[in-house]
């Protein structure tokens, strides 16, 4: 008897569609499943590129530059867990920009900002990089 | 993400999810339960068996909380996992979306 084991590319490009974040979704379990990382990094490293991507989907188009694919990559730096995502959205550093505050009723509520908080929380490391008119946010993540 | 309904009384309705709450699960629920949120004014989430949650799920669960606020109604969630309830916490929605350990005290809070 053999063994499958399904393998999928360290990085993923992928257009703003809601298919898009399907396939999106299903790359990250498979890269998830590849790298095996312990419970807390694999929660943290998951969560965090959720959110980013949903930022880069959200934000992400910038007219001079066009709209190119949102790139993402997962696997280890230096022996870390990390990622990076990428997108030609407007100029944007999600590591200094400020927060926006919680919400504090739920008829004006809204979500928008979460995700920001919550890759402040649980990314260990984070880096933005501005390079050929494409942000680039780098995430790296406690091993354990 | 499994998704099942249960009708405790009238207005009154238990949502049980399972799985992850994840870009995928909360596309696959959306739907339904804002439907049952359009036709009830309290609802009781049960997240037991929920073991990821991102901010598109918290999206999804904040927009059926403020349609059964706007009836008078509200939300409340029942036995969120320690690394779901963190997510809720550093998002600041419990506030809005109180977690309770037992569904009696989860009606209790939304006097139902």
């Amino acid at each position: 008897m053999t063994s499958e084991r399904r393998t999928s590319a360290e990085m993923l490009s992928l257009p703003r569609s809601v298919a898009a974040l399907q396939t999106f979704a299903l790359w990250l379990d498979g890269r998830l499943a590849e790298l095996a990382l312990p419970p807390k990094a694999d929660y943290a490293l998951r969560l965090c590129v959720e959110e980013a991507v949903m930022n880069c989907f959200h934000h992400a188009t910038c007219p001079e530059s066009g709209e190119r694919p949102i790139t993402v990559w997962a696997g280890f730096k230096d022996g870390a867990p990390a990622a990076w995502v990428e997108d030609d959205g407007p100029p944007f550093d999600p590591v200094h920009c400020p927060l926006p505050l919680p919400p504090t009723a739920l008829a004006s509520a809204d979500i928008g900002g979460a995700g920001l908080r919550l890759i402040r929380h649980y990314a260990k490391q984070m880096s933005y990089r501005r390079v050929e008119q494409r942000n680039r946010l780098e995430l790296v993540f406690d091993a354990a | 993400m499994q998704f099942q309904s249960a009708q405790l009384s009238e207005g009154v309705v238990k949502v049980t999810l399972v799985g992850r709450l994840d870009i995928a699960g909360s596309l696959a629920i959306d739907t339904e339960i804002n439907d049952l949120a359009s036709v009830n004014k309290n609802m009781v989430v049960d997240m037991t068996g929920v073991d990821f949650l991102a901010s598109l799920g918290i999206r999804t669960l904040l927009t059926c909380a403020k349609k059964l606020h706007q009836r008078g109604g509200g939300l409340a969630l029942l036995g969120p996992q320690p690394p779901v309830r963190e997510v809720l916490e550093v998002s600041g929605v419990l506030g809005m979306m109180p977690a309770f350990a037992s569904q009696q005290e989860a009606l209790k809070s939304l006097g139902a």
